[in-house]
C-alpha cells in the first residue's frame, strides 16, 4: 500500500493545526486479529523486511535486524509481544517503520492497511478491561468501519523491556 | 301188441272170404241179401273192433246163415280173443310202466342221493323188463367205477394242485425277492455306473491337470536350474567385486592417510597465518606488511585445506561408495548364498514335486483306466441285470399267473372233489 | 586511506557469521587446546565441531577461549560500517556482550565483545539454571 511517500508525510508534519481537527490521521496496521493504529505522522515508512539478521540472546518479539538505507533497525512483532502467534517472517513480509523519539522500529504486521481518517470524537480512552494490550494504547477511535485500537509507541517499548529478561 | 292179434285176425279173415264165394250163386242172391245184411253187420262189428270197441258182440244166433254164424262167432272169439289180448297187453304195460317207473326212481334215487351201493330190484318181474334193469345195472356199474376214478382223479388233482400252489407261491416269493434283489442290485450297479464315471471324469481332469503341473513343474525346474547357475555367477562375482572393494579400501586408506598429514600441516599453517594476520592487525599501520604475507600465507594454507578437503571428500566418497559396494557385494553374496539355498530347496522341493506329480500322474492315468475298464466292466453288468430283471420280471408274472392259475386248478379240485363226495360207492 | 578503519575477525559458530574487533583476541588456537578455559556454548549459539578457539585473556590472566568452528578471517572495514545496536534492539538483548553491528557485504553482523561473552557464561554455568539466556 503506501511506498515511500514521504513528500506526503512531511506536509503532514509541518501542517499544525492551531484549533484540534474534526478528524485524525492514523496508519492502521492489521495485529492480533484486529485493526490497529500509530499517529501518521509517527509512520516513517513502510517497507519490504528483506533478510533479517538474529541477534544473539533476543527475545521472541525481537526477530532481528536489518539494514534500511544505511541504517540497522530493528524489528517488533507485537504479536509475539503478546504471547501470540508470530507474524510469519519472509523476505515479502511488510513492516512500518515507527519512529517516536528516541524509538525507531520495525513494525511488522499481519497486514498493513494504510492511512485512515479517524473522527477525532469517536476517540475514547482505551477500555479497562482489554488486559495486556489496554497498557500500551493511548486511545480507541472508529472509522466508520469498525474500531480502531491506537498504540502508544514509548509504552509498547517500555512493555518489551519489562518482557524482556534483564542481562 | 294188437298187431299179432291183427295179424292172426287177418290171417282168418281171407278164409271166412273165401268160404262166402263158394256158396250157390242164387243162393247167392238170397243168401246174398241175407248175407249181405249179415255181412254189414259183420263188417260193421269189424269195423267197430277195428276202431277200438273190443266189446262189441254179435249174436249168432241171429244169422241164418251157417257161414254167417261161424263168423259172428269167430268175430266174437275174435272179439273176445282181442279184449283179452287188450287186457293182457294193457296189464302187461301197466307192469312194465310200474317197473319204469321205479327204475326211474332207481336212477333219480341215484342221482339225488348219488346212491351207487345198491342193485335195481324190482317189484316186478316182467321179462319185458330185464334188459331195462340189466341196462341200468350196467349204468350204475359203470357210474360207480367212474365215479371212482374220478375220485381218485379229482384226490390226485387236489394234491398236485396244492403242491404246484406251494410251489408256485414259493416261486412267487423267491421271484418277488430275486426280483427285488436284482432291482436293488441294479440300482446298485448304476449308482456304481455313475460314481465311476464320476471317477473316471475325476481322474481324467486329475490327469490332465498333472500333465499340465508336469510340464509347468519341469519348465520350473528348469528355471529353477539358471537361477542356481547365475546365483553362483553372483556369488563368484560378488567374491570378486569384495576382493576389487578391498584393494580399493587399502589404497583409499593409504591415501587418507597422507590426506590426514597433508591437512595437519594446512591446518597448523593456517592457523600460523591468522596469528600471524592477527598480529598485524593488532600492530595496526606498522604490521601492515607483515598482515599481506599472513593474509598470502593464509591462502596458500587455505587452498591446500581446501585441495585437500575435496580429497578428504572424496576420500569420504569413495569409502561410502566402496562401502556400499561392498555391503551391496554382501548382500549379494548373501543373497546369492540365499538365493542358492533357495534355490536348491526349491530344487529339492520342486524334484520331489516333479515325482510327486509324476506318479499322480500314473496314478491318475491308472486310475482312468481303471474306471474306463470298470465302467465297461459296470455297463456290462448293468446290462446283464437289466436283462435278468426282464427275465425275473416275466417269471414272476409267469409265476403269479402259475400260482393264479394254481390256485384256481386247486379251487377246481377241491369242487370236484367235493362233488364226487355226494357219490358212495361202498 | 583518510577513513578511520577497524580491524574485524568474523568466526562462525554453528551456521551463524559473528564479527568482533582484534584487539581482545590475544590469539587463535585449536578448538582442543589444552590447559585453558574452553567456553563452548553461549547465546552465539554452540560450535558443532570445535575447530578453533579465540582465545582471551580472563581477568585472572589466565586464558580462556571461546569455540568456534572457524574463523573467517581477519578484514579490515571502514569505521562506518560499525554501528550501535538499535535502541530498541539494545533494552531487550539478554547479553551485553552484543556491542554493535558491522555492516559486512550489505549484511549486519553481530559485534561480539568476548571477554564479556565468556565471563557471562562462566557467571550463567556457575549460577543456578533459571538465569539462563536462552541461546539466539
Amino acid at each position: 500500500m503506501a511506498g515511500p511517500e514521504e513528500p506526503q508525510f512531511s506536509e503532514f508534519t509541518e501542517r499544525t493545526p492551531a484549533k484540534p481537527p474534526a478528524e485524525a490521521w492514523y496508519f492502521c496496521l492489521k495485529l492480533l486479529g484486529g485493526r490497529y493504529g500509530f499517529d501518521a505522522p509517527l509512520v516513517t515508512e513502510v517497507v519490504r523486511l528483506g533478510l533479517l539478521t538474529r541477534l544473539p540472546a533476543a527475545p521472541l518479539f525481537l526477530p532481528g535486524v536489518f539494514t534500511h538505507r544505511g541504517e540497522v533497525l530493528a524489528v517488533l512483532d507485537i504479536n509475539q509481544l503478546m504471547g501470540q502467534q508470530g507474524v510469519p517472517i519472509r523476505p515479502d513480509t511488510r513492516a512500518a517503520i515507527i519512529h517516536c523519539g528516541q524509538w525507531k522500529v520495525a513494525v511488522i504486521a499481519e497486514a498493513v492497511e494504510g492511512l485512515v481518517a479517524i473522527p477525532t470524537r469517536t476517540l475514547q480512552p482505551p477500555p479497562a478491561e482489554n488486559a495486556g494490550v489496554a497498557e500500551f494504547l493511548s486511545a480507541v477511535g472508529n472509522d466508520g468501519k469498525s474500531t480502531i485500537a491506537i498504540l502508544d509507541l514509548p509504552r509498547v517499548v517500555e512493555a518489551a523491556r519489562a518482557r524482556s529478561v534483564p542481562a | 301188441m294188437p298187431e299179432s292179434k291183427t295179424a292172426s285176425a287177418k290171417a282168418k279173415r281171407p278164409a271166412s272170404r273165401a268160404q262166402s264165394r263158394s256158396q250157390s250163386g242164387a243162393q247167392r242172391g238170397a243168401q246174398r241179401a241175407r248175407a249181405g245184411a249179415g255181412l254189414a253187420q259183420i263188417t260193421a262189428a269189424l269195423r267197430a273192433l277195428s276202431e277200438g270197441r273190443y266189446d262189441t258182440r254179435l249174436d249168432p244166433s241171429k244169422f241164418g246163415d251157417a257161414a254167417l254164424r261161424g263168423l259172428a262167432t269167430e268175430v266174437n272169439a275174435a272179439a273176445e280173443r282181442s279184449h283179452a289180448d287188450l287186457a293182457d297187453a294193457a296189464a302187461r304195460v301197466d307192469a312194465v310202466t310200474q317197473g319204469v317207473d321205479e327204475a326211474i326212481e332207481a336212477m333219480v334215487r341215484l342221482v339225488v342221493k348219488g346212491d351207487l351201493t345198491g342193485e335195481l330190484r324190482l317189484g316186478i318181474s316182467d321179462a319185458a323188463l330185464t334188459p331195462l334193469v340189466a341196462g341200468v345195472g350196467q349204468v350204475m356199474e359203470t357210474l360207480k367205477s367212474f365215479v371212482h376214478e374220478i375220485r381218485e382223479a379229482a384226490l390226485q388233482l387236489s394234491t398236485s394242485s396244492a403242491e404246484v400252489l406251494a410251489a408256485a407261491t414259493q416261486n412267487e416269493t423267491s421271484t418277488t425277492q430275486q426280483a427285488s434283489a436284482i432291482h436293488e442290485t441294479t440300482a446298485t450297479m448304476e449308482e456304481l455306473k455313475g460314481a465311476s464315471h464320476q471317477i473316471a471324469e475325476n481322474a481324467q481332469m486329475v490327469a490332465s491337470i498333472a500333465e499340465q503341473t508336469l510340464a509347468s513343474g519341469r519348465q520350473g525346474e528348469g528355471s529353477i536350474k539358471s537361477f542356481m547357475e547365475s546365483m553362483e555367477k553372483v556369488r563368484k562375482n560378488a567374491v570378486e567385486v569384495d576382493d576389487a572393494i578391498s584393494k580399493l579400501s587399502r589404497r583409499v586408506e593409504r591415501i587418507g592417510t597422507v590426506v590426514e598429514v597433508i591437512d595437519e600441516i594446512a591446518d597448523r599453517s593456517d592457523l600460523l597465518a591468522l596469528n600471524a594476520a592477527l598480529e598485524g592487525a593488532k600492530a595496526g599501520e606498522a604490521g601492515r606488511g607483515f598482515s599481506i604475507v599472513a593474509a598470502e600465507m593464509r591462502r596458500l594454507a587455505e587452498n591446500v585445506m581446501e585441495s585437500t578437503k575435496e580429497i578428504k571428500n572424496l576420500i569420504t566418497e569413495i569409502r561410502e561408495a566402496t562401502h556400499a559396494a561392498k555391503q551391496a557385494s554382501d548382500g549379494n553374496k548373501r543373497m546369492a548364498g540365499e538365493g542358492e539355498k533357495l534355490g536348491s530347496a526349491a530344487m529339492g522341493s520342486v524334484t520331489g514335486i516333479l515325482s510327486g506329480i509324476q506318479e499322480t500322474s500314473d496314478a491318475a492315468r491308472v486310475i482312468h483306466l481303471a474306471t474306463q475298464q470298470q465302467r465297461t466292466a459296470t455297463e456290462q453288468v448293468v446290462q446283464s441285470m437289466s436283462e435278468i430283471e426282464e427275465v425275473t420280471r416275466q417269471a414272476q408274472a409267469g409265476s403269479r399267473q402259475a400260482t393264479g392259475a394254481a390256485a384256481e386248478l386247486a379251487k377246481l379240485a377241491e369242487r370236484l372233489a367235493s362233488l364226487i363226495q355226494r357219490f358212495r360207492v361202498e | 586511506m583518510s577513513e578511520p578503519t577497524s580491524e574485524i575477525l568474523t568466526f562462525q559458530v554453528g551456521t551463524r557469521i559473528y564479527a568482533t574487533e582484534v584487539y581482545d583476541v590475544r590469539r587463535i588456537g585449536h578448538g582442543t587446546e589444552a590447559g585453558l578455559t574452553h567456553v563452548s556454548r553461549s547465546c552465539l549459539g554452540q560450535p558443532l565441531a570445535s575447530g578453533r578457539g579465540l582465545v582471551v585473556t580472563g581477568t585472572d590472566e589466565m586464558e580462556q577461549a571461546l569455540d568456534v568452528d572457524r574463523v573467517l578471517g581477519i578484514q579490515s572495514v571502514p569505521g562506518s560500517s560499525i554501528q550501535p545496536l538499535p535502541a530498541f534492539a539494545a533494552q531487550c538483548l539478554g547479553s551485553a556482550a552484543v556491542v554493535g553491528l558491522v555492516v559486512l557485504d550489505e549484511s549486519p553482523t553481530p559485534l561480539i565483545d568476548i571477554p564479556t561473552l565468556i565471563r557471562e557464561q562462566l557467571e550463567i554455568s556457575a549460577a543456578p539454571r533459571e538465569k539462563r539466556i536462552p541461546d539466539a
